[in-house]
């Protein structure tokens, strides 16, 4: 009991950390720079190629994510256990060595021949894809960590088909946590910077995302326009995902 | 006439699984301690994982055969299966549980889900998810699942091992009538001696990945072949034999004993500690055979019985088991000298297992 007492304080103090710092910026904004967001092109194209490229490379972390998460989960041979470690990669190195990585890897003569990835939305989506995706790949294999296999070899034996016992049982009870992982694979790639700037380059109207945006504006001496940016990226993620888990709101029975 | 004939190896590991035995009835019990190999069985007869040589029939189908080639796989082999845990669909109500495989095999509900779900006392819960019902209720849903698909074979891995003894007992018959009702052979695995006494008509006892012995239930329990076996039915006296003539034999430990059916092979005698009598002082025991003296060294309350830890004059320790009304009418208590009796028919005589 008093363990929990002590380290409710310690929730407290990061929690008071992180809406000071939050808060403080909605206190200093001028509402008047938020709603002339609405009305700047540069801004709003911003927010499109940021939403496009990061839903994409949030739908290629599904398709590759989640089958690595369940052989991650289900596998115990020496393999797993090293890609297990390997996939911690991308999160190690900092976005910025990614993406001068990336763009050397673009500028290889294999790959330039086969299409030039360099400040094109095709290579900004990779740049995402590559920092954000140990996200869905960990979150799936947590996930699938917690089914037991037993419930589809009974499906199984009820007849069901390979694909169909692990969809209906095993794919369906771990679908929240595969989907909290999802969620941080999109806001991580929404709000890439650097390996982003690095190979897209930062292009206004063409390849620059929010924080690219935002920066930008900073860089420019547009303090003000700058945080409004930064309030508008606070509070749309915050309400999107909450409208996200409220959609797949785990039922009280399971 | 069903038929459970099995012959398999199987590698797990450094666990190694060899098991020959053929079952007729419709009750069959697959006994032995944990980490027997007894799930494994199981696990192998559902195809969930197959054995490396041999083969698993099935009232005459082949569902594994390394000779033949042939591996059925888990849907083609039609088996209900029902493990202790993780037994129902966290994600579907229980009338969508046991509805799940007659839509998947795309069967018409002629048993009658609902007419199910009221023999098994379960129809209140039709709309309910498994997290909101009792863990007896959920098995009966389970079992309700996997009969309504109607399996050639019902394969139960200690499903009710977890719950309450009452209602332990109330599924242990109802999988007994479901089993002579459907005519559907059950092998039911379990390690509580108890559990497999009530339920099979015939046993499978199993050790180490091997199958000691196999058959009639009341035969095996009553007398064993094997000394590892008559451990496992808590035969809790196991003596060697030093010397055997016709009609006596002399124990390692020095007891003498009168004896009769004794077999050349034999080399231990064993009997269980209820069938030791405790011999009245104030009465005459002089026709009484096979008397020791025995000091009590512990008294064990076990429930149902009272188990008494006695030791003779040369520390041989001898186990025997009495009501516990016999205690307090009898004055026992620790430290106390008793005369003990052996029924010559209640000895019998074990050889050792040989792989």
């Amino acid at each position: 009991m008093k363990l929990t007492k002590i380290s409710l304080v310690f929730a407290l103090l990061l929690c008071a950390f992180i809406l000071s710092v939050i808060l403080y910026g909605f206190f200093k904004v001028n509402p008047r720079y938020v709603l002339e967001l609405f009305s700047d092109k540069e801004f709003l194209s911003s927010v499109v190629f940021g939403l496009k490229t990061s839903v994409t490379a949030t739908l290629l972390s599904a398709v590759f994510g989640i089958p690595t998460g369940f052989f991650l989960a289900r596998s115990d041979t020496f393999i797993s256990k090293g890609l297990d470690s390997f996939f911690d990669i991308p999160l190690i190195i900092p976005p910025l060595v990614v993406g001068a990585l990336l763009l050397t890897f673009f500028n290889a003569p294999f790959v330039k021949t086969f299409y030039s990835f360099i400040f094109t939305t095709a290579g900004a989506i990779i740049a995402q894809f590559f920092v954000a995706f140990p996200f869905s790949v960990k979150a799936s294999k947590n996930a699938f960590e917690l089914i037991s296999p037993v419930y589809e070899r009974i499906a199984m034996t009820l007849g069901a088909s390979n694909f169909s016992s692990f969809y209906d049982t095993t794919f369906k009870l771990a679908f929240n946590g595969i989907l909290s992982g999802l969620v941080l694979t999109w806001l991580r790639s929404l709000g890439e910077f650097g390996a982003t700037l690095m190979v897209g380059g930062g292009i206004s109207y063409k390849t620059a995302n929010i924080p690219i945006n935002i920066y930008l504006k900073m860089t420019e001496g547009n303090f003000n326009k700058g945080l409004a940016a930064s309030v508008f990226v606070v509070l749309f993620s915050f309400i999107a995902v909450v409208a996200i888990k409220s959609f797949f709101k785990k039922p009280k029975n399971l | 006439m069903n038929m459970i004939d099995i012959n398999i190896k199987k590698k797990l590991g450094s666990f190694d699984i060899s098991m020959v035995f053929k079952l007729h009835s419709l009750k069959c019990v697959i006994f032995g301690a944990s980490g027997s190999g007894k799930s494994s069985l199981l696990k192998m007869i559902a195809g969930f994982y197959n054995p490396d040589r041999g083969f698993i029939k099935i009232n005459r189908r082949e569902f594994f055969s390394s000779n033949n080639k042939t591996a059925l796989s888990i849907q083609a082999r039609n088996v209900g299966y029902l493990p202790q845990e993780y037994t129902l669909f966290p994600n579907m109500s229980v009338e969508e549980n046991i509805r799940y495989g007659l839509k998947k095999k795309g069967l018409k509900d002629t048993l009658g889900v609902k007419d199910i779900a009221k023999r098994f006392g379960i129809f209140h819960c039709l709309d309910k998810y498994p997290g909101e019902i009792s863990g007896g209720q959920r098995q009966r849903a389970a079992l309700a699942r996997a009969l309504v698909v109607k399996p050639d074979i019902m394969l139960l891995d200690e499903p009710f091992s977890a719950l309450d003894r009452p209602i332990r007992e109330e599924l242990r018959e109802l999988v007994a009538d479901v089993a002579s009702s459907f005519s559907i052979p059950v092998l039911f695995v379990t390690h509580d001696l108890e559990e497999a006494f009530v339920f099979g008509d015939e046993i499978v006892i199993v050790k180490d990945g091997l199958v000691m012995e196999f058959g009639d239930k009341s035969k095996i329990f009553n007398t064993p072949s094997f000394v590892e076996t008559a451990k496992l039915l808590d035969f809790a006296n196991i003596w060697r034999i030093k010397k055997a003539k016709r009609g006596f034999v002399e124990l390692a430990n020095g007891i003498k004993l009168n004896i009769e059916g004794l077999t050349d092979e034999a080399k231990f005698c064993c009997i269980k500690p209820e069938n030791i009598m405790i011999l009245r002082k104030d009465t005459d025991i002089s026709d009484k055979e096979n008397k020791i003296d025995v000091k009590i060294e512990r008294i064990n309350f076990r429930g149902r019985y009272v188990n008494l830890v006695t030791s003779t004059k040369n520390n041989t320790a001898v186990s025997i088991n009495i009501p516990e009304h016999i205690l307090s009418k009898m004055s026992l208590s620790v430290g106390s000298y008793i005369t003990v009796s052996l029924k010559k028919e209640s000895i019998i005589f074990c050889k050792e297992f040989a792989v």
